[in-house]
């Protein structure tokens, strides 16, 4: 190759080279920082404190959701399948919220097992199928539709 | 929730970016030509009257 | 081997670009708009809703082909950029800054749907994880690459040094796209993989259908953006005279 031009081309990949190694360390070292959200089990291990704003993701435990007589307040479970958590939530759930389905709420402790939320969203999954098959898929006893039981929204 | 407007807006927004992005050079293009072609004519006259 | 060597040299020549594309363009966009009315066909009118979603997984068909474009165009522009920088190839810089655009409007479409999309499923129309942040940074990176060009008056220095943000920003992509692996996102995890789909034939066809689509837009779209680019800069010289007094096309 011409001698300038692959002066240029080492150029490039030493610019390529640096970059990536910088976006690298960056990454690494703000992983905490990028945890969007965090699981039941987390709270448990990293002893995360009452009072401080995060978010809680997880799967709803089946069974687990209540409503308050006046309508205004729900309460259900998180669980990561290890741990679990009681959430408390006064605002409108979103379409696809429904027992064993992920969600993610934003919110506080407000004390070691209990946490108030201000936000839940809802977390579906990568699976795009029509209603038919989902169907025929449980029927098959594989657990795929959420147990549309308690849609709330 | 009806989930209609946001299905249509999706659509309505891909439409008039992706028509805008197809327009804007199509019209630039135009209006370049009919300079380039004016000044040419320009350059013509000027030497016709120059000789 | 030859011919194609012929071929690649003939491109660096204007006037033989300016013919030639000309002669493709119709072809290119009969095909995107042939693919774009098979793909809105089967995926707005034939395709099922989905099971958990409903109709709003209709999105998925504007959504998913932008998305995947916005990264395309961005790795395409930077290897061009690579060519214009070590090579100074003229007509690669003239295709990379031209391929900027249309890059950020996909990311823009890519952007604005899924929030569109997000607000009736998750709850929200954004949240700041890993994914939805990174697509933002790339539209960012768009417009850092169109503005840098802009500022300066020489197009072949222009190039140069905007070829060298597109250049830094490609660490940008395998960020975007290992985003939902490497960290909890909200964003779900890709349904299309080397390993095989998650998504059903039903709907899977009229994605395709529409990334192919696309993809037939941005060859047509560069290719007009292109030949613009190369008028403005050789008005001055004869091919463009010849070109525009003679058969306009």
């Amino acid at each position: 190759m011409h001698p300038t031009r692959k002066r240029r081309l080492i150029g490039v990949l030493v610019i390529l080279a640096g970059v990536a190694i910088a976006a690298s360390i960056t990454l690494v070292s703000l992983q905490q920082n990028m945890l969007f959200f965090v699981s039941p089990s987390d709270i448990e291990e990293q002893n995360l404190p009452v009072g401080r704003e995060f978010r809680l993701g997880g799967l709803v435990t089946p069974g687990s959701v209540s409503r308050a007589d006046d309508g205004l307040m729900v309460q259900f479970e998180i669980n990561d399948g290890v741990d679990s958590v009681t959430v408390k939530f006064d605002g409108i759930l979103p379409d696809l919220f429904r027992e064993g389905q992920g969600v993610i709420a934003r919110g506080q402790l407000e004390s070691h097992e209990v946490f108030v939320a201000h936000e839940v969203l809802a977390k579906h999954d990568e699976n795009y199928m029509p209603p038919e098959v989902a169907d025929a898929l449980e029927e098959k006893g594989m657990h795929v539709v959420p147990s549309s039981g308690e849609r709330e929204g | 929730m009806s989930h209609t407007p946001f299905i249509v807006g999706s659509y309505l927004i891909a439409l008039v970016l992706l028509g805008w992005c197809a327009l804007a050079p199509v019209l630039q293009s135009n209006k370049l030509k009919r300079f380039i072609l004016s000044r040419q004519l320009f350059t013509e006259e000027k030497d016709a009257s120059d000789s | 081997m030859n011919r194609f060597m012929l071929f690649i040299h003939k491109t660096g020549s204007p006037p033989w670009f300016y013919n030639f594309s000309g002669k493709l363009l119709p072809w290119t966009w009969g095909v995107f708009l042939v693919l774009l009315v098979a793909g809105l066909y089967l995926g707005l009118v034939k395709a099922p809703p989905d099971y958990l979603q409903g109709e709003s997984a209709r999105i998925m068909y504007i959504h998913v082909p932008s998305a995947y474009m916005s990264m395309m165009i961005y790795a395409l522009m930077a290897v061009m950029g690579v060519i214009g920088l070590v090579w100074h190839v003229r007509m690669a810089e003239i295709m990379m800054i031209s391929s900027a655009p249309i890059g950020a409007i996909f990311t823009a479409i890519a952007l604005a749907t899924g929030s569109l999309w997000g607000r009736p499923t998750w709850g929200t129309y954004w949240v700041w994880d890993a994914r939805l942040t990174s697509e933002l940074v790339l539209l960012f990176l768009y417009l850092g690459v169109i503005g840098l060009y802009a500022a300066y008056d020489e197009p072949r220095k222009a190039a140069r040094a905007a070829a060298l943000l597109a250049l830094v920003g490609v660490v940008n992509l395998p960020i975007i796209h290992y985003s939902v692996t490497w960290w909890n996102t909200l964003h779900q995890p890709p349904s299309l993989t080397s390993e095989g789909s998650a998504i059903h034939p039903s709907m899977l066809v009229p994605l395709l259908i529409m990334v192919v689509a696309w993809k037939f837009f941005y060859i047509s779209n560069l290719l007009v953006r292109t030949r613009l680019r190369l008028i403005e800069q050789d008005q001055r010289k004869r091919w463009v005279h010849h070109i525009l007094s003679g058969a306009d096309r």
